[in-house]
């Protein structure tokens, strides 16, 4: 793989989702979950090694978003709250707020 | 005599214009070759990343040594480009990175059966419909062999 997402980005993207560690006794690897209103709604793993460059594109397929949503939410433009719309936890964002409708205008009768 | 001398004359302009026309012309080639060498270059690294890149799908049959067992085999994609391997079990959104292919297959065993131990101590109310999904596909194809250590 391209190595698209570093441990460094993979730290950034735990720290952004607000995971916690749930690595289970024994794993070689640290497991993280998302949850949302009490909720596991995500995990993803972690390999345990101290260089930041590290390999970690699988964490997009363990979280199921996109790449380009993965490399945003460790750079800062997504949040947790869009990753939570990503995964459908919470609703998606009306495309274009449209006014609410006005009653059509009656003309004073005399 | 100055008949002579404006012949020789307009000979050395016309020579003149034609060594400047060929001077530009020479120097518009160049410049052409050295486009050329340079996108030749970049379909060159282009080429040769394609060729590195490789994707193809293995069947895990076996978690060995983990205290698991297989209860059919599943497919296992290996994306890697000589640097860097992931290896998922799409179906599962179960997917490990490695140096190499080995490297992340053992990842993904070792991430497999961690997802199991995880989401099988989750009650069912508090799982999402993602990691209940993974819960249910795990559960169809690994099964614990030894009892689970208190």
């Amino acid at each position: 793989m391209a190595r698209i997402i570093t441990k460094e980005l993979a730290l950034k993207i735990r720290d952004k989702l607000e995971a916690q560690n749930i690595t289970p006794k024994h794993a070689a690897h640290d497991k993280y979950g998302v949850y949302h209103n009490g909720q596991l709604v995500g995990t993803f793993g972690i390999r345990r090694a101290s260089e930041k460059d590290k390999g970690h594109d699988h964490v997009q397929k363990n979280l199921n978003i996109r790449t380009a949503f993965a490399k945003q939410l460790a750079i800062c433009t997504k949040s947790r709250e869009d990753y939570l719309r990503e995964i459908g936890q919470i609703p998606a964002l009306p495309e274009s707020p449209t006014a609410p409708e006005l009653p059509e205008s009656s003309e004073p009768q005399e | 005599m100055s008949g002579v001398m404006l012949t020789m004359h307009r000979i050395v302009v016309e020579s003149q214009r034609r060594q400047l026309r060929w001077n530009s012309t020479v120097f518009a080639m160049r410049e052409n070759i050295r486009i050329l060498t340079s996108e030749v270059t970049m379909l060159k690294c282009e080429i040769q990343r394609l060729h590195q890149q490789r994707t193809y799908v293995v069947g895990l049959t076996t978690l060995t040594p983990e205290p698991f067992k297989m209860i059919q085999q599943i497919p296992v994609t290996i994306e890697g480009d000589g640097e860097d391997f992931t290896a998922t079990f799409v179906e599962a959104n179960v997917s490990a990175s490695g140096e190499t292919e080995a490297d992340a297959i053992a990842n993904f065993k070792e991430s497999l059966v961690s997802s199991y131990e995880l989401l099988e101590d989750v009650p069912a109310g508090q799982m999402g419909p993602l990691p209940a999904r993974q819960w249910g596909i795990l559960k169809s194809v690994v099964r614990r062999v030894s009892k689970k250590a208190k």
